[in-house]
């Protein structure tokens, strides 16, 4: 299907973006990769009457590494994929970036905007809330910064106001202190949303933290079983045994969960814990 | 030239030419039916039914447009008829397919009505202001149901949603069913689905019409026949004759079957351009792929092998049901799904004792159609998981098994007992090939490092290609695929041209069809150029459907080819004053003591130098020939598929670790083209066996219209294959060539199965339907108490 007819603003500073973002109001949505704005507008599940691309705001794509990462709106999967910093966290961001939809959709898609569509299957969403990153906002009235596990306050639905456009998504300066980490994406086929998906990640001060994405209504910390994960290291968890923990959060947690689903959740973070002992993050 | 010869010692047939047509499609060079620039086009949209069974109570156009924006079934009713075809058979119930819904819509996507636009966008934008006051019925969706519990009827002038129930019990079957335990026989049962798919081909159907300045229409369409749908235009718009239509079909992207059939869009389209004198254009995008064309499969089968301690199959029992959608599509009809399953369904096998019954129901979904295989796919599934099973309740070697029922060479030509006429082969062979292998290649370990279990399955075809009039009368097919017609002209440069009646649309005709003519004329292959698709220049033909075209095109462009060096000789003989018999021809030219002659050189005497022909040599160079094969059941290529898979037995997901097809298909003509159409159709089969499958619900809403939902393997999901060739020549045809376009795909469901099955078999999984899904396996595994956390 066509697109319908829409006007296509396109700023080149970030004033001119919110000016036009006031002035249009719930008229307009803010288009950045389009990967998922776009189909949703062929299929005519949205209709915008306006449409403001911020990709020319040349302070929008722009990637920080230092002191904190700092993400800007216009940053795409690609970007971050081609980053060359050093480092754990790095690492982490390059492979979880690699492992999203196809290098076309990676070189177009954002990070910011994948993190503002909200949706549960999205790869941003898992990662950046288990580094509680932070959103910052801005509008005519002013910026802000939320906390993304506020930001997103369910399946499709995040917190930006009509007047607001998002300008970057920002980790805090701990998370550059990242030990080790695993993940696990599993997909049915290459490049589809993942069926399951889940991150073990260890701080510099030790301690563990367990997440699961490609679920509803968001992602899911299992705070029981990063603690049964030793801060010294040690013998490899059994599989087994992370699964089983793993299974009973989820079924505590989501009550409500196809099984099948809920034990291939217990899986990838089984698996993603097992690629975290094993320290692979070179 | 070089003299060089390949197997069968030929010069040009054998060998791996690279495709001549590839250069200029790789540059971006393809021109489609989309690309083509026509001032003042009128673009169609449509509106289609939201719902898939109900009483269309009335149409409501937004006022403010012109009139002859919209376009309904009453607006066309004097324009263009419904499409109809029905098989030539007493059981056949067939229902016409409305161009434009007319009444009530019986699936979701029927059209309903035609909006015209500047441009696509501003059709659409038209299109989706139309209001239909539809009352909805009770969508008719599940044909295994439909055919203990008939609902009712989608078609007021028929009884039931029965398009075609036909069964026999052949040899001793009855009483074999009857009674397996008098004659010392075990029995295995398997109840069998195959999930409903579609072609995707990379560009969707599309239709250009415009007025011909010269008279008449001409159209533009992406169709594999471009001859019938000149017939069926002038069939369906009254006024409208087959001289007044010219069809030129330009570049194809992929077909698999799905521009096979005549669709309700290429009428209205050629109709409007005739109506309103100008031109007018349909490009189907993605999602009207998905829901209104033709789909394909969709089986429920109950599958009973009967046989003694030694694996041999004494009888099997089939009972195969189809869901055929709303209406019966022109020319495939609603039965040929079921009727074709049923039919090939013995494959290798010599199994006499057989008792069939294929039925297909009318649904409210898109109507079936064909797609690579028709009806094979269904059958090899049936018959390679339950001999499969034959094997595992014996605790025996499936390929031992196999060996056992194979039919052997002594026994060909070999006519099956559903009236096959199986032309030659060695199957023994290929499973032998096959056994060897696997043994030498491929790791026997059942786990994977991983902990994933490995598993291999094996599938074998009897693949029926390029039949003709008796094979196509024998099943009651309203038209006859009987011949095809190439004409050859030679030109006074030395260059050949030749028209044929088929339709390459990724197939490489180009190259192989021209590897053909160089064999007979001599000519290097780089001067001679291959032309289709124009029904003003070709000679009537059949286009490329059911793996016919080298056979029968070949066929065609072989005798047109001998009838060109014969003339060249004559000629030759005339110049230099000698006998016939004298006359060699190599290397484009005729050589003879007195001296040599091109091709060329001939040729401009026939045209121009025609004070130098005697009377009883007729001036020009063109020779148009009609190949009727001497026998007309077909021939039969035969293939065996190995799979290796892993399965991961905490998720569900299988890999495929290596693939392996050994086939025969008698002489080839082009190697490269030949491992090429397999690689493409084990892909497509690889999408059939794990990921495809085009789902409604309950009420009849299509749940997969973007590939989003409905998953084709990519590159990723498709392993290298390895290919082992044999080459046993049918008797029947040009060169010993047989057709093998479809075989690829029919295959890996029941190869992938098998090997899926073998992988997971101590843990109690069966498998028993595709796609093969990770749920599917898991759900399994959980209830066997294995795999998971738990």
């Amino acid at each position: 299907m066509k697109l319908p007819p829409f006007a296509l603003h396109v700023p080149r500073t970030l004033d001119e973006a919110l000016a036009l973002r006031a002035a249009l109001g719930s008229d307009a949505k803010v288009l950045a990769g389009g990967q998922s704005l776009l189909p949703m507008m062929r299929y005519r599940m949205l209709r915008p009457y306006a449409l403001i691309d911020i990709t020319r705001v040349e302070s929008l794509a722009r990637l920080d590494t230092a002191p904190a990462v700092r993400i800007g709106a216009a940053v795409t999967h690609a970007d971050v994929e081609r980053c060359t910093q050093a480092g754990a966290l790095f690492d982490l961001l390059r492979a979880h970036a690699a492992e999203i939809a196809f290098l076309p959709v990676r070189g177009r898609g954002t990070v910011v905007g994948s993190l503002v569509h909200a949706d549960p299957a999205g790869d941003w969403p898992l990662l950046l809330t288990a580094l509680d990153a932070t959103v910052e906002l801005a509008s005519l009235r002013g910026r802000r910064v939320v906390g993304l596990r506020d930001f997103i306050r369910g399946a499709m639905d995040s917190d930006v106001q009509v007047d607001e456009i998002a300008l970057a998504a920002v980790l805090p300066e701990r998370a550059s202190g990242l030990v080790r980490w695993g993940r696990c994406k599993l997909m049915h086929r290459a490049g589809e949303f993942a069926s399951a998906s889940a991150l073990a990640l260890q701080g510099a001060d030790g301690q563990w933290a367990c997440w699961l994405g490609a679920i509803d209504p968001g992602p899911l910390a299992l705070p029981a079983t990063a603690a049964r994960l030793p801060a010294a290291g040690g013998p490899t968890p059994a599989r087994r045994d992370i699964a089983a923990s793993a299974l009973d959060e989820i079924l505590a947690a989501r009550p409500h969960i196809d099984p099948l689903a809920a034990s291939r959740h217990a899986q990838a973070m089984a698996r993603a814990v097992e690629q975290a002992w094993q320290g692979v993050t070179a | 030239m070089g003299e060089s010869k390949v197997d069968g010692g030929y010069a040009h047939i054998g060998r791996p030419l690279v495709r001549v047509e590839d250069a200029r499609h790789l540059a971006g060079g393809g021109a489609f039916v989309a690309d083509i620039q026509v001032p003042g086009c009128l673009e169609v949209a449509f509106c289609r039914s939201p719902v898939a069974h109900g009483r269309l109570k009335g149409v409501t156009l937004p006022p403010e447009l012109p009139a002859g924006t919209f376009w309904t079934a009453a607006d066309i009713a004097g324009l263009a008829l419904p499409i109809y075809c029905a098989l030539l058979r007493p059981e056949f119930n067939g229902a016409p397919y409305p161009l434009l819904a007319d009444g009530k819509v019986r699936f979701a996507g029927e059209p309903v009505v035609l909006a015209l636009g500047a441009t696509r966008a501003e059709a659409e934008e038209r299109a989706e202001q139309v209001q239909l006051d539809i009352e909805p019925l009770a969508a008719v969706v599940d044909a295994w149901n439909e055919v203990d519990h008939p609902g009712v009827p989608l078609h007021d002038h028929l009884s039931s949603n029965l398009v075609m129930r036909i069964g026999r019990a052949l040899g001793e079957a009855q009483a074999i069913i009857d009674d397996p335990a008098a004659r010392g026989l075990r029995q295995v049962t398997r109840r069998l689905s195959m999930g409903r798919v579609l072609a995707s081909p990379l560009e969707c159907r599309g239709c250009l019409a415009y007025p011909d300045p010269a008279g008449g229409v001409v159209v533009h369409v992406s169709s594999q026949r471009p001859h019938l749908i000149r017939t069926f235009l002038a069939e369906q718009i009254p006024g409208l004759t087959e001289a007044d239509i010219r069809v030129v079909v330009p570049d194809v992207g992929g077909g698999f079957g799905s521009k096979s059939n005549l669709y309700p869009e290429e009428v209205l389209v050629t109709a409007l351009a005739w109506k309103l004198r100008r031109p007018v254009r349909w490009i189907e995008d993605r999602y009207e792929h998905f829901v209104a064309s033709n789909h394909s499969r969709q089986h429920e089968q109950r599958i009973t092998a009967y046989f003694d301690d030694t694996g041999r199959i004494h009888a099997l029992d089939a009972l195969v049901v189809v869901d055929a959608g709303a209406y019966s599509a022109k020319t495939s009809t609603g039965a040929i799904e079921a009727n074709m399953a049923t039919n090939v369904m013995l494959g290798p096998y010599d199994i006499r004792n057989y008792r069939f019954e294929a039925v297909s129901i009318h649904t409210n979904k898109s109507p079936l159609g064909p797609y690579r295989g028709v009806g094979r796919p269904g059958g090899c599934f049936a018959m390679e998981r339950i001999i499969e099973e034959v094997a595992r309740e014996l605790g025996a070697d499936p390929l031992d098994v196999r060996r056992a029922n194979l039919i052997s060479p002594a026994q060909m030509p070999y006519v099956s007992a559903t009236g096959l006429a199986y032309d030659s082969g060695n199957y023994r062979e290929i499973v032998d090939a096959a056994g060897r292998f696997v043994a030498e290649n491929w790791p026997a370990a059942r786990q994977a490092d991983d902990g994933a279990r490995v598993g291999v399955g094996y599938a074998m075809l009897v693949e029926q290609a390029a039949h003709g009039a008796e094979e196509w009368r024998r099943r009651g097919s309203p038209l006859i695929y009987g011949h095809e017609s190439a004409r050859a002209t030679l030109n006074m440069d030395g260059t050949l041209v030749i028209e044929v009646g088929t339709l390459s649309h990724g197939q490489g005709h180009f190259t192989s069809l021209a590897q053909i003519a160089a064999e007979i004329t001599t000519l290097p292959v780089s001067a001679i150029r291959i032309r289709q698709g124009d029904t003003s220049a070709a000679p009537y033909g059949l286009g490329s459907v059911a793996s016919r075209s080298i056979v029968m095109a070949g066929g065609a462009v072989a005798m047109a080819c001998r009838d060109i060096v014969g003339k060249a000789r004559a000629i030759h003989a005339v110049l230099h004053e000698t006998d016939d018999a004298q006359v060699e021809v190599r290397d484009g030219a005729c050589v003879s003591p007195q001296g040599t002659t091109s091709f060329g050189d001939l040729a401009r005497v026939a045209y121009v130098g025609v004070s130098k022909l005697p009377r009883s040599i007729s001036p020009g160079f063109s020779f148009q020939a009609d190949y009727r094969p001497s026998v007309e059941t077909g021939t039969f290529s035969y293939t065996l598929h190995a799979a290796r898979v892993s399965v991961d037995p905490d998720t569900g997901f299988v890999r495929i670790l290596d693939y392996l097809v050994v086939e025969d298909c008698g002489t080839v003509v082009n190697p490269l083209i030949l491992d090429g159409q397999i690689r493409g159709g084990v892909a497509q089969g690889i999408g059939q066996a794990l990921y495809e499958e085009m789902i409604y619900d309950s009420n009849g809403q299509p749940q997969t219209v973007t590939f989003g939902d409905y998953a084709v393997p990519s590159a990723v999901e498709v392993p290298p294959i390895s290919i082992l060739h044999f080459s046993t020549p049918s008797p029947h045809s040009e060169f010993g060539m047989k057709g093998m376009g479809e075989g690829g795909a029919v295959a890996p469901p029941a190869a992938i199965a098998n090997a899926v099955r073998d992988a997971l078999a101590e843990l109690g999984v069966d498998v028993c339907r595709t796609p093969i899904t990770p749920d599917y396996l898991l759900r399994q595994l959980h209830e066997a108490g294995q795999g998971g956390a738990r």
